[in-house]
């Protein structure tokens, strides 16, 4: 009887998404900006890190004008 | 705006392909190709005929070109034909990074997954355009362009977003993508008249 309780119970929490999210809503994840897919999940734009190595600077991931997030310099100027 | 020539095509074609280890197929001539134009049309993906006119196609390291490189035709202008092979190679980037399982399950298991595949390809795009022009490329206009790999309109959506995002650091001198950085370095060593943009 345990058993079928614990079954199901396991099964919604494998099938349900770690960090649902709002489909179009955008945040930055430390240094990660990201956006919500069609599925409810998060997923990567870009990494502000990787950015820095690729563009030189230094980059963060910060909010922006429209309310969306994305990396801009951390000085705040254009490069 | 100056226009590439066909030997910086193929020069460009040669770097990118020997860096990416990828090998070039005439799409309109490879059996594999016109199978997978089958598989893909089977599972609603893309347009068998559209598929093969129209689109470049990379799986694995193989990309699938429906023109000759160097050589314009009405659909693919030298230009674009330069940026299509810094997007196809980003998916080698991709297929590397995940893996071929995963980036198969990604790319055709959700159109979340392939949406975020192709949005990131797209990009490219994006990035070459600006380094040439100066410009930003519509995120409107490019995310549209997902409508041809049997999408929902919610993915259509995110992939504007995930666009838009990008253009916010680009226009402020950020190069995401890696192929776009083989791109643009090997573009302002070997053909910097074709960028109208101030440096």
């Amino acid at each position: 009887m345990k058993l079928c309780l614990i079954i199901p119970v396991l099964f919604l929490i494998a099938c349900s998404p770690a960090d649902p999210c709002r489909v179009n809503e955008t945040r930055c994840s430390g240094a990660v900006a990201q956006v919500c897919g069609s599925d409810e999940r998060w997923t990567d734009v870009m990494n502000c890190d990787e950015v820095a190595a690729q563009s030189g600077g230094s980059w963060s991931c910060q909010k922006i004008v429209d309310g969306s997030h994305a990396c801009l310099p951390s000085d705040g100027g254009a490069r | 705006m100056s226009e590439p020539t066909p030997e910086i095509v193929r020069d460009f074609y040669a770097y990118m392909t020997a860096k990416y280890r990828a090998q070039l197929v005439d799409k309109r001539l490879a059996f594999e190709a016109n199978l997978a134009a089958k598989v893909l049309r089977q599972m609603g993906i893309v347009d068998a005929d559209a598929f093969l006119d129209h689109f470049a196609t990379t799986i694995g390291h193989r990309i699938y070109m429906p023109f000759t490189p160097g050589e314009p035709t009405a659909g693919w202008s030298l230009w674009s034909q330069l940026m299509v092979l810094a997007h196809e190679c980003q998916h080698i980037v991709q297929y590397d990074s995940l893996g071929p399982l995963r980036f198969g399950w990604q790319y055709l298991g959700s159109t979340a997954g392939r949406t975020r595949l192709e949005a990131e390809a797209y990009r490219c795009q994006l990035e070459l355009h600006f380094w040439r022009t100066g410009k930003l490329l519509s995120a409107h206009e490019l995310a549209a362009s997902l409508r041809s790999y049997a999408v929902t309109e919610a993915d259509v959506r995110v992939a504007e977003t995930f666009l838009a995002m990008s253009a916010e650091s680009v226009k402020r001198g950020a190069i995401i993508n890696p192929t776009s950085r083989a791109a643009i370095d090997w573009l302002n060593a070997h053909a910097p008249e074709l960028r109208t943009a101030k440096a």
